[in-house]
């Protein structure tokens, strides 16, 4: 089937009434955060379904779709119609909801096919027909959560079986299920109006009885048989119950063991938190240095300038004391002491005056210089100590780790809260219930083992019956329902050797096909397949054909993706594939490979994309397989335009 | 778009699983694909039947049968 028209009138951002007109191929539909892309998805899901739900799994209430800005104007109602090619005949699908006087009535389905209005039971069963609910979840979807829906097909409860229920419909299983519930049928049917011939034939009349007697204990079996059944789900269902209730115990335990662990953390935080508070109190001792420093430093740089101007007034002196020396020693010789030539009496006045210009000098002048460079030095230690950086450093990590600690013992008290939530008596009543209901399961199962087996001797037993009724009767009508009833047999061994073999085959199809997609879209050279198993879940495996552990969120949304394609090749009947933002998970190198190959994922396929996951430069790769493009435009606070384009605006 | 070729067709299984069972000696009566065939159909057809609408189903069925033994 493909949607051949989608009209949304007043549900959710969608104000008044926007319809696009559809044919078979990829579909981008742009829409920035809030602007409608999930509401798009859902209104078709409620269409469907008369139901949909939040990403946390909770159903959303009618009066939360319904257009706000339509509600205050008077219109308190809202509708999704849908158009649909089912292989030829044209279905109309419309959903109406009204929402007044705070009840919410039940929605209103109408359905037509091919202009012809079905009954409301009919319609149900075509939505069915079409795409069941169970199975939607891999057609209609949020990108994000996909892989949560391949990981349930791993598990073991009712809501795994009742998906993979439904993937076999798709793949066609149930009308050989179908057919051997049809056939056996007949064949009582066959095997009682052969008893009633009998009996009706005096010569025959035991026999016919005796075949009537039987036909009768086999039909008291087989309702007895049914009500082990229904006590056997009965019982399967406590089972799962309290299964559910001790995982959920499980996992406080796994919170038990994580609050040991954060209190350990915390304990072993406290001592380095007191670590570090020891080195901050020296680093502060120290760091009184580092103030003074700056008192300090001008005063440095004057002894600085000191020290030059002491080093240039001792040259100067020693200069002036060796002139002195010379003077002295040239007077009291009356002879120059260079070139020794008389001095007469000028020159001896002249060496005079000399002398008595000489400025003073003092011998301990050059004492001063060692206690100034003392003082340089220690001044110089204070100066490059780092103190001060190094205690602001410490006191930074105490302040985080003490963060640290406060978030640790948030954490504490909210796993605390989850563990005093826990009713310990409540798990022990449930494991209890749980033994019992297993023990008698089992014993249940027995039953149910041995009733099977009455029911097998039974059958053997009315068909010899009813073999010898034919063998001696010359009665026509006996004859021709002897050989209708061992055609009924044939057709019965033949439906479901044939389901068991097509059922086999199916699953290694979807094994292929699904290994052949997630090849063709991973760029993981070591993935070499996927492998399947009974619940159609796949795992991935690598070139030593080992299962691979823990594969990334994106790799298993790669592998939801290979489902959804070899489901779609597989089914009986195709649908159309809708996916919420698709590209979330996956780097630009995989949301390449899924672009080029997401258009050969159904007959039509819907993107639902905002900007930051999808440029227009990304849809270069599948220009030509566009169908349309749509732009989901704000044209007011509630109120999204659905609007032809492409922009991605 | 799609690959419909790919995909395991039910009624090649069932005629497959059917010539089998004709050639087993100890199977005197086998079913014939023409009967196959059209009970596979009305099983196609009724998929979807449940509850009141299987019965008439059975009646079909059982129809159909009576058919295929009755010398024409």
């Amino acid at each position: 089937m493909i949607f051949t028209s989608i009209r949304i009138r007043n549900f959710g951002r969608f104000y008044g009434t926007h319809t696009i007109d559809l044919s078979n191929g990829l579909y981008i539909i742009h829409g920035e955060n809030g602007l409608g892309k999930t509401t798009f998805l859902n209104a078709v899901k409620w269409a469907m379904y008369g139901e949909y739900f939040d990403r946390q799994g909770r159903r959303v209430a009618p009066e939360a779709a319904i257009n706000s800005d339509a509600y205050r104007e008077g219109d308190k109602s809202f509708q999704v119609t849908l158009g649909i090619d089912d292989g030829g005949a044209q279905l109309l699908l419309r959903r109406t909801q009204a929402v007044a006087g705070g009840t919410n009535q039940r929605s209103e389905l109408y359905l037509e096919r091919n202009g012809v209005p079905q009954s409301q039971v009919a319609a149900g069963q075509t939505i069915n027909r079409l795409l069941s609910a169970e199975v939607s979840r891999f057609f209609f979807f949020d990108g994000e959560q996909l892989q949560a829906y391949e990981s349930l097909l791993f598990r073991d409860d009712s809501e795994t079986r009742l998906v993979k229920q439904s993937i076999e419909q798709i793949l066609g299983l149930p009308a050989f299920d179908n057919a051997v519930h049809d056939l056996r049928a007949v064949q009582e049917e066959f095997g009682r109006r052969q008893a009633a011939l009998a009996r009706a034939d005096r010569k025959s009349e035991a026999k016919g009885l005796l075949a009537e007697q039987k036909a009768k204990d086999l039909d008291a079996a087989r309702s007895d048989m049914a009500e082990l059944l229904e006590q056997d789900a009965k019982l399967l269902a406590i089972v799962q119950r309290n299964d559910e209730f001790l995982q959920a115990y499980e996992a406080s335990l796994g919170t038990l063991r994580k609050i040991e662990a954060t209190e350990s953390e915390i304990s072993e935080m406290q001592k380095r938190s007191a670590l570090l508070k020891e080195s901050r109190a020296t680093a502060l001792r120290g760091a009184w240095v580092d103030v003074l420093a700056s008192a300090v430093a001008p005063r440095a740089r004057e002894l600085d300038e000191e020290l030059v101007a002491e080093h240039r007034m001792i040259t100067e002196s020693i200069l002036v004391d060796h002139r002195r020396r010379e003077i002295e020693g040239a007077i009291a010789g009356g002879r120059c002491t260079l070139c020794g030539h008389l001095l007469d009496d000028a020159d001896l006045d002249h060496l005079a005056h000399e002398m008595g210009e000489m400025p003073a000098t003092s011998s301990q002048d050059g004492q001063r210089t060692p206690r100034v460079g003392l003082r340089m030095a220690s001044l110089a230690t204070i100066v490059s100590t780092g103190q001060i950086d190094q205690a602001i450093d410490l006191d930074r990590r105490v302040s985080e780790l003490q963060a640290d600690v406060v978030a640790k013992r948030q954490d504490l008290s909210r796993l605390r809260a989850v563990i005093d939530d826990l009713p310990e008596n409540a798990v022990n009543a449930a494991q209890r219930e749980r033994d019992q209901a297993q023990q008698e399961l089992g014993r249940q199962r027995e039953h149910i083992e041995r009733r099977e087996a009455d029911i097998r001797d039974l059958v053997a037993s009315l068909q010899r019956a009813l073999a010898d009724i034919r063998s001696e009767s010359q009665d026509v009508e006996q004859q021709k329902l002897g050989v209708a009833m061992d055609t009924a047999s044939g057709l019965v061994a033949v439906f479901e050797e044939a389901k068991g073999r097509f059922r086999e085959q199916v699953r290694s199809r979807v094994e292929t096909d699904a290994s052949d997609v997630f090849v063709q879209i991973t760029n993981e050279p070591t993935f070499a397949g996927l492998r399947i198993n009974e619940n159609y879940g796949l795992e991935i495996l690598n070139d030593r054909n080992e299962v691979v552990a823990m594969p990334s969120a994106g790799q298993q949304q790669l592998v939801a993706l290979a489902l959804i394609a070899a489901l779609n090749r597989n089914a009986l009947r195709s649908a159309p594939v809708m996916m919420d933002t698709p590209f979330g998970r996956l780097d630009p190198s995989h949301r390449a490979n899924v672009l080029k190959f997401v258009s050969g994922l159904a007959e039509q396929v819907f993107l639902l994309v905002h900007s930051g996951e999808v440029a227009q430069i990304d849809l270069d790769v599948v220009r030509g397989e566009i169908t349309q493009e749509f732009d989901l435009v704000r044209s007011g606070p509630d109120r999204t335009d659905l609007m032809p384009g492409g922009t991605g605006a | 778009m799609q690959a419909p070729e790919s995909r395991s067709d039910p009624l090649e299984v069932l005629l497959s699983v059917a010539e089998e069972f004709a050639a087993r000696p100890e199977n005197t009566t086998a079913p014939s694909p023409d009967l196959i065939r059209r009970l596979f159909q009305i099983e196609t057809d009724h998929l979807h039947a449940e509850h009141g609408e299987r019965s008439t189903v059975v009646a079909t069925v059982r129809q159909v049968i009576e058919q295929s033994v009755t010398p024409t």
